[in-house]
């Protein structure tokens, strides 16, 4: 559907950067100004990805920790709800680093998730 | 500054000041730049005795949410000891410790000349040649030795600052501490790094004052000379190390690192050679990790701050920084 909400998020950017951020003259407001805009870019690249992104996490970390995939569909209800799947992915999450602070040294398989993980989770 | 925070300045300098006459206290813009403190500018004018006086200072105070949980009562008392020392740091002048009288806990300190430019050592607003940044940043290395060679029990500084008896596993549970307050995610990448720092600690060594925060940002520059270190609110009593680790950290290479003239070995060897000490590489490197483990704290407490409402740029999080983090130990298990 058009605008995207690529195209929303870049319309709102385009209107801090070009048509308010010249009307600053405080230096302290226009470096927020700055910050805001960066966010805003940053949102708007990351956003198509983040649904994909999170169930791959999701996958990989169900793997690594020995579970059954379809507790993931249990957890949403079979809707890839996103707050749910967030939800979801913070327990497992919890799960793993409660492990890692405990645990045995972690495994191969552990160190190649989080090093995945970090690429995944901008 | 709002009318409201002027008015309460004003009557701060009254009470410290006493009676003098043609009292004026004039604010600048707040200084950009500053991610842990509100930074302002201001200047007092007053008459007495038949004399005029202008004092320029400089207000500190803790923002609304920042992303750094330090003390002014300390920050102050730390300056104030140092007052004497032979190091170059600014004059504490006045605190508001509880922030009873300036809405926050704030500290008032000297203003010096100089100019702030935080990538001057590769270009920066100064422009300066090569040779002339290599000049800045060996002096950036003799301010260093300057901080490690203090006398703190002289000093007294160990009634601030506490002294550890092992200063790599107190900053890890300092900052494994910030992170599991802070955090508003499970953070499975930092429990590894922190468990890879538990295990690769040097062992307990020499007590000097860290900086915690030595870069050029954090300096006034007056044309090619070093003149003041800014920021001491994260300075403290631990291993002499972690500075230098602090400045050889591989992702600020920017700010402290000049290609093909002063890299890693350069700063080490130099530091080397200033202080007689030996790097221990093995320290230095699990020092590199654990200043990109404290950026990783320092950003996940960003992250609450906006979250809660209480700052308004949105920070990112520590995912980069994990990123590098996990590159940094795969390179020492090699």
């Amino acid at each position: 559907m058009r605008p995207t909400l690529t195209e929303q998020i870049e319309g709102a950017r385009r209107v801090l950067v070009e048509l308010l951020a010249p009307e600053v003259s405080d230096a302290h407001a226009r470096e927020q100004a700055a910050y805001a805009a960066a966010a805003l870019q940053h949102a708007a690249a990351r956003w198509p990805h983040v649904l994909a992104d999170l169930v791959a996490d999701i996958r990989a970390l169900e793997e690594v920790l020995g579970l059954d995939p379809a507790e993931l569909a249990e957890a949403v209800g079979g809707v890839p709800d996103f707050a749910s799947a967030e939800d979801y992915h913070r327990g497992l999450r919890s799960q793993l680093a409660d492990e890692i602070k405990a645990g045995p040294e972690p495994s191969a398989a552990v160190r190649a998730y989080l090093a995945d993980s970090v690429e995944r989770l901008k | 500054m709002t009318d409201g925070f002027q008015a309460a300045l004003e009557t701060f300098v009254r009470r410290r000041l006493g009676e003098v006459d043609g009292l004026r206290v004039e604010c600048g813009a707040r200084v950009t730049g500053g991610q842990s403190r509100e930074n302002w500018p201001f200047d007092l004018y007053w008459q007495d005795e038949g004399r005029s006086h202008h004092r320029p200072l400089f207000l500190r105070r803790d923002p609304a949410g920042s992303v750094l949980e330090t003390d002014r009562r300390v920050e102050y008392e730390v300056l104030r000891r140092l007052g004497d020392q032979p190091v170059r740091s600014p004059e504490a002048v006045w605190l508001d410790a509880d922030g009873s009288e300036l809405g926050r806990p704030a500290l008032v300190m000297a203003r010096y000349e100089g100019r702030n430019d935080h990538f001057i050592l590769e270009g920066g607003t100064s422009g300066l040649d090569e040779d002339a940044r290599v000049g800045i940043a060996s002096q950036m290395v003799d301010l260093m030795a300057e901080v490690h060679a203090l006398d703190w029990k002289a000093a007294g500084l160990q009634e601030a600052l506490a002294a550890p008896g092992d200063a790599a596993a107190a900053a890890i549970d300092q900052w494994a501490a910030v992170i599991e307050r802070q955090s508003l995610d499970p953070q499975p990448v930092l429990a590894y790094v922190e468990r890879w720092l538990r295990r690769h600690k040097p062992s307990a060594g020499e007590i000097v004052v860290v900086h915690g925060d030595i870069k050029p940002g954090n300096v006034l520059f007056e044309g090619q000379q070093v003149q003041i270190l800014l920021d001491w609110e994260t300075a403290h009593l631990g291993d002499p190390i972690e500075d230098v680790g602090w400045v050889t950290n591989p992702i600020r290479r920017r700010e402290h690192q000049i290609p093909g003239r002063w890299e890693e070995e350069e700063l080490v060897s130099a530091y080397e050679a200033r202080t007689g000490r030996t790097v221990d590489r093995d320290a230095l490197r699990f020092w590199q990790v654990l200043a990109n483990y404290k950026l990783a704290a320092i950003a996940l407490t960003g992250v609450r701050s906006f979250c809660d409402g209480r700052t308004r740029r949105v920070w990112m999080g520590a995912g980069l920084l994990g990123r590098v983090l996990l590159a940094q130990i795969g390179e020492q298990e090699r």
